[in-house]
């Protein structure tokens, strides 16, 4: 070997663990950023002619991948989020309904029965037709905030869908961006790594918003289809819109032709609680006052007021979200009529309606029970959504861990490299100072 | 397994965010001292606590109910209390009136009566919180007094034989009024049967009296409208054969034991009736008359001829004019103090009952307030040790983060 050879041998190491460093100084750089994944450099001895080595060249940068746990993470993903989402929309709906509590429906509720027990004992009283005035107006107030609180909520959903959906379809679009730019850098022999780890992070955000399914073509583009609707590759990328049928939240392509079908996911979770949950508890809602004003109105429109009047109604008929006294009623309290024979002292209808409290007048049950169950359905359904949001964000957090295991940074592992290829450095350096000090010696001989 | 950095800090955050999350909730529990802030924090226990609160304010109606109920039986049973010193003192001036001695100053007895005439008048239209005690449940207007030629006292206000009643309990429902038809009016039962084989008129009679002591003729009829239902016409004619009173009711009997259903729909009772400006009212009773297949035998019966109030003003005059008192008008005069003893019996009663059920109540809404407490009440004590518990793990993850975190192999090169 001549020295020329050792000095060429050297002066590639140099360069070569110069590069490594390069790499390990990213690595570094990049120890907190979740989205990164570690690269690794390949070393690799230089092909010889001869018996003797031609030293050491890079072979590749490899990033580190976790296909399986990529894949489990997009299957994970949307579970957690809908949970997630259920339990925050359902939250609302507690703090909407305020029970256990002296602002809850079950109270005044309460208190509007007991407002005609208390009238039976003198039932000519103004102060005790008042109080019942009041007591009803407490409840229709309260009942009626419930009802379009719900029917806020569900606008609200609207609103952050929307949100939602064109966040998705920003994605989309850096998708097929990514999708062109990665196919580009390996097509010119580029490094495409940071590239694909920012793809693989839109893609982690759009498994958020719904079930989605991706995979990876021949030429390595990601092909994602979302609620099983295509959505992205190279070439094009969909663009979806939220859309009402029917009085169902749906999300579809612009055309409206394809709707998702929606599995899992933020988006399944608020469509389905606009169609299906939140109307549920309406429809409770409705049972309830559609009952209390049937059964108040049909004892009370059979006794006769202190105006001489008999046939009033107590409640005005009910329409969705809007129970209300009758205006007969609230301008003027000598109207109830609880008088079963016409006498101003008369209260045995105040006793009846008092009594109805207990007439089993929904599916089997009372009112205030029926009400009970349904605030015992509400904190069911949030404690089931808290559950599966806790399951799913372990089995996540797990996932994420594996990952961080696989694709992460380690600092030790990094200072390690650093130290290895700093030493490798050093001892080519000194390898060429020997060469110097051996072609020296040749010289001096001369 | 490599262990990589962003691994050590996010097992370091969740672990902190689970153990905050804890204590939050800990913490919200102590400040409220409820375990139940929302309805997920125990979805059935939710459903319980309300369902036991609805109950606590229940039993504190009824207990509001019972004080009110209490109050108006007490009045009334001072009132009666009342009456019966002024009937006693009538029935010693009859015992004295009976020495022949004292006959002769018979007019000097007359104002004794007619002292006792208007006491007992006042007692009969005592009021409380507003209420005639004695109206019934027509009880704003005053129901005794006396006719414009001041000779008769009048039911004033339209029916004075109106019950009261309050909710006392789930499913008591208490009588809380002693009603002025109860102790003073005439009442005219009715009984026998009516032959539910015919179709026409089935009619019966009976005399009756004003306050004045005018014979009337109470004329009843039932005619037969479909199964078991009858239409009862009750007219009040006059000597000259003038009808002065003429209603009806529809009257429906049980198909199985022939016992009266209803009357216009609603429960049996009396039907008052006062003919205005004859001073004459009394209470008619059919809720003993029956249903039977050939038989048609209605008779009447009534407690007394005419009220207290007119029977001591005729004595009064009598005794005016020299006249002593006759064995009827005394008799009359002991079957309304025997009768007002046991209204009076009656009220007492009623107030008994009413205590019992307080009672009752009390206990209760200790066991409902002790059933909401173990449902919604906070262990203190071992929620602040569980807070303490959660405080010592969390410092415990402070100091090992803050020394396990920040090392690497940098810090030892």
């Amino acid at each position: 070997m001549s020295l020329g050879k050792i000095l060429d041998i050297s002066k590639n190491s140099l360069s070569v663990y110069k590069q490594a460093l390069d790499v390990t100084s990213n690595n570094i750089a990049n120890a907190s950023n979740a989205d990164y994944s570690k690269q690794t450099v390949i070393l690799t001895s230089e092909r010889s002619d001869g018996i003797l080595g031609s030293g050491v060249k890079i072979a590749d940068v490899s990033r580190a991948k976790s296909d399986l746990i990529d894949k489990q993470l997009l299957s994970y993903n949307p579970k957690y989020y809908e949970a997630d989402e259920r339990s925050t929309i359902i939250s609302q709906m507690e703090s909407l309904i305020q029970e256990p509590s002296d602002n809850g429906i079950s109270t005044y509720l309460n208190n509007f029965y007991n407002s005609w027990t208390q009238l039976a004992t003198n039932s000519s009283s103004t102060a005790l037709r008042l109080s019942v005035v009041q007591a009803a107006g407490n409840l229709t107030n309260k009942f009626n905030d419930v009802y379009q609180g719900i029917d806020e909520m569900k606008g609200d959903i609207v609103s952050e869908l929307k949100g939602d959906v064109s966040d998705l379809n920003d994605n989309l679009s850096q998708v097929q961006e990514l999708n062109s730019k990665i196919f580009a850098a390996k097509t010119t022999g580029q490094d495409a790594s940071d590239l694909m780890d920012q793809r693989d992070k839109v893609v982690s955000e759009i498994s958020q918003m719904a079930n989605v399914n991706v995979t990876q073509n021949d030429s390595g583009d990601y092909v994602v289809s979302v609620g099983g609707v295509y959505a992205a590759d190279r070439f094009s990328s969909t663009a979806f819109q939220v859309q009402m049928n029917n009085g169902e939240l749906t999300v579809g392509t612009s055309d409206s032709s394809t709707p998702m079908q929606l599995t899992s996911g933020k988006m399944y979770a608020m469509t389905d609680m606009y169609s299906n949950k939140l109307p549920e508890y309406q429809q409770s809602l409705d049972s309830i006052a559609s009952a209390l004003v049937d059964t108040v109105n049909s004892i009370h429109s059979t006794g006769t007021n202190l105006n001489g009047e008999t046939g009033v109604n107590f409640f005005d008929d009910y329409t969705s979200g809007n129970l209300k006294v009758s205006n007969k009623i609230t301008k003027d309290s000598n109207a109830i009529a609880v008088s079963s024979d016409g006498t101003s002292g008369n209260g045995t209808l105040a006793t009846k309606i008092a009594d109805s409290k207990s007439s089993k007048v929904i599916d089997g049950v009372s009112i205030p029970d029926y009400y009970n169950s349904l605030v015992s359905t509400i904190g069911s359904d949030k404690t089931l959504s808290d559950q599966n949001s806790a399951a799913n964000k372990l089995v996540v957090d797990q996932l994420t861990n594996q990952k961080a295991s696989v694709t992460g940074v380690s600092l030790d592992e990094e200072m390690t490299n650093v130290i290895k290829f700093q030493r490798s450095y050093d001892a080519s350096a000194k390898l060429i100072k020997v060469a110097d000090e051996m072609l020296q010696t040749l010289i001096e001989m001369v | 397994m490599r262990i990589t950095d962003n691994m050590l800090t996010n097992t370091f955050l969740n672990n902190f965010a689970t153990t905050k999350a804890q204590m939050q909730d800990i913490q919200t529990q102590l400040a409220t001292n409820s375990k139940l802030n929302k309805p997920s924090d125990n979805p059935s226990g939710t459903a319980r606590a309300l369902r036991l609160s609805s109950q606590i304010s229940d039993n504190d109606v009824y207990s509001s109910n019972i004080a009110t109920g209490k109050a108006a039986l007490n009045s009334t049973t001072s009132a009666m209390d009342t009456m019966n010193d002024e009937i006693n003192k009538v029935l010693v001036a009859f015992t004295n009136l009976q020495n022949p001695v004292n006959s002769t100053q018979a007019s000097a007895y007359a104002d004794t009566i007619d002292n006792s005439i208007t006491a007992l008048l006042n007692a009969a239209n005592t009021e409380q919180d507003g209420k005639y005690l004695f109206g019934g449940t027509d009880f704003l207007s005053k129901p005794f007094d006396y006719s414009s030629d001041n000779k008769t006292v009048q039911v004033k206000s339209s029916d004075i034989s109106g019950d009261l009643y309050v909710k006392t309990s789930q499913n008591i429902t208490q009588k809380i009024n002693i009603s002025g038809a109860e102790l003073f009016s005439t009442k005219v039962s009715m009984s026998g049967s009516i032959d539910s084989t015919k179709t026409d008129a089935q009619q019966s009679t009976t005399t009756v009296y004003d306050s004045r002591g005018n014979q009337y003729n109470l004329n009843v009829s039932y005619t037969k409208t479909a199964d078991n239902t009858y239409d009862m016409q009750y007219d009040v004619v006059d000597s000259g054969g003038t009808s002065v009173y003429s209603n009806k009711s529809s009257v429906k009997f049980d198909a199985n034991n022939g016992g009266i259903q209803s009357v216009d729909g609603k429960d049996p009772s009396g039907i008052s009736i006062n003919v205005s400006g004859k001073d004459l009212y009394f209470v008619l009773d059919p809720t003993s008359v029956t249903e039977k297949s050939g038989t048609s035998n209605v008779s009447y019966s009534a407690n007394q001829k005419t009220d207290i109030f007119n029977t001591l003003i005729k004595i009064r005059d009598n005794l005016k004019a020299g006249t002593t008192p006759s064995t009827d008008d005394i008799q009359a005069v002991k079957d309304f103090s025997a009768r007002l003893l046991k209204v009076d019996a009656q009220a007492g009663n009623y107030i008994n009952t009413m205590e019992n059920t307080d009672d009752l109540l009390t206990s209760q809404g200790v066991e409902l307030n002790t059933l909401l407490s173990k449902e919604k009440d906070v262990d203190v004590a071992q929620a602040v040790m569980d807070l303490q518990n959660k405080n010592y793990l969390m410092q415990m993850s402070y100091k090992i983060s803050s020394m396990v975190l920040p090392k690497s192999l940098v810090d030892f090169l």
